[in-house]
């Protein structure tokens, strides 16, 4: 076959699709705008839990924030409900308590906690403020300060020691002093 | 979430972490105080904390308080717990009052300094009454020994007749009740929780109210020693 005569084919066998094909791409520009501009339909819960756990999208901000607040609510918690901790290792819970409506602080310094303040609560705003201290057998001196105020004769003391004239409490724990 | 809520909670019940002796004296060792003394102090605090005539809770938080004031003052502070280390005293029981706790009472009440360098002398020369005054009419058979032995029994006994010796001593007013119902009083309570019942018994047996004048009538004319 001579070259002029199979060029003449191959240009009527293209002129042949072309044709063919021209009514398929009649208006494809705007059903493909269509499509783009259609909202896509959310995937099932589940797919979307599970893709969350296996690509979990972090805020760090708010993890924080969340972290603490959690830790906040649990350290409340810890104070409201459980005994306090002292300096000394665990032994017979001792009450402190003392009234003081109206007062914005209260604590308890004593030989058990080397006179470094241990605070005292008025949880339902009575104005009686408490604490448990665990404390193990001995002879404690100590005294509440009430607002910074110095408090040395509690009610609740064994008995009160007068040096320089200051007073402080004493309260015995465990033997026959108890 | 329910570990955090956990940490926060639970946090509170956690004692305090103790301090190592080691973190005692190093913090000893960095304090601006003048290198003799740290040096002289040095040994016999870490044998007391080794023997448990100090504690490390109360010492650090003693160092602490004392590295705040001048280094004088300081200075004049441990040079008295040196002197009753040496001498076998305790100076911080761990369940009461003692040199230590006391010096740390009166920080915190405020007291100007002279106070507590007068009171604490006043109470070591306590100590030292105590314990020689017992020894000479043979109340007790040993003194306490120095910094590394082993406490004795009677140690604490030497505490804590010493302690309401200074509290008369150190009273302005007068008492309503004789020393030596103070005395008993004091031991009684202490009988079956620090103190023996075989320590107490035969001291009570033979205390009398000459014994306690002749320990208070030395507190203050006792010298520097």
């Amino acid at each position: 076959m001579p070259w002029d005569e199979l060029d003449r084919l191959i240009r009527a066998a293209v002129v042949r699709e072309v044709e063919r094909g021209l009514p398929a791409l009649e208006g494809l520009e705007g059903r493909v705008i269509q499509r783009l501009a259609r909202p896509v339909g959310r995937p099932a819960l589940a797919r979307r839990l599970c893709a969350a756990l296996a690509w979990p999208r972090i805020r760090l901000g708010w993890a924080l924030a969340t972290g603490v607040a959690l830790l906040a609510v649990g350290i409340f918690v810890g104070r409201v409900l459980l005994p306090s901790r002292g300096t000394l290792p665990a032994a017979g819970a001792n009450l402190f308590t003392v009234a003081a409506p109206g007062a914005t602080s209260v604590a308890v310094v004593g030989d058990f906690s080397a006179w470094q303040p241990i605070g005292l609560f008025d949880h339902d705003g009575d104005g009686v403020w408490t604490v448990t201290v665990a404390l193990p057998p001995g002879r404690y001196e100590y005294a509440y300060l009430v607002d910074g105020r110095w408090v040395g004769q509690d009610p609740l003391a064994s008995e009160y020691v007068r040096t320089f004239g200051e007073y402080v409490s004493v309260r015995y724990i465990g033997g026959e002093g108890l | 979430m329910v570990a955090l809520l956990f940490v926060g909670a639970v946090g509170q019940l956690l004692p305090f972490s103790s301090p190592a002796p080691d973190e005692v004296l190093a913090f000893l060792q960095a304090m601006e105080i003048a290198p003799a003394i740290k040096a002289a102090f040095s040994p016999v605090l870490g044998a007391g904390l080794a023997t448990g005539r100090a504690t490390p809770q109360v010492s650090l938080e003693l160092l602490r308080r004392l590295a705040e004031l001048p280094a004088r003052e300081a200075e004049e502070a441990l040079d008295v717990f040196r002197r009753a280390l040496e001498r076998g005293f305790i100076v911080d029981t761990g369940a009461g009052s003692s040199l230590m706790n006391r010096v740390l009472m009166r920080l915190r009440m405020g007291a100007p300094w002279e106070l507590v360098k007068y009171e604490l002398a006043a109470r070591y020369n306590a100590l030292v009454a105590t314990e020689e005054v017992l020894l000479r009419h043979a109340v007790i058979g040993r003194g306490a020994q120095a910094p590394g032995g082993p406490v004795l029994p009677t140690d604490r006994l030497i505490l804590e007749v010493a302690w309401v010796v200074a509290d008369y001593q150190l009273d302005p007013q007068p008492r309503a009740d004789p020393l030596e119902a103070s005395v008993r009083v004091r031991l009684v309570n202490l009988s079956g929780s620090v103190l023996s019942p075989s320590i107490v018994e035969p001291f009570l047996a033979a205390l009398t109210p000459e014994l306690l004048q002749e320990i208070a009538g030395r507190v203050f004319q006792i010298e520097r020693r």
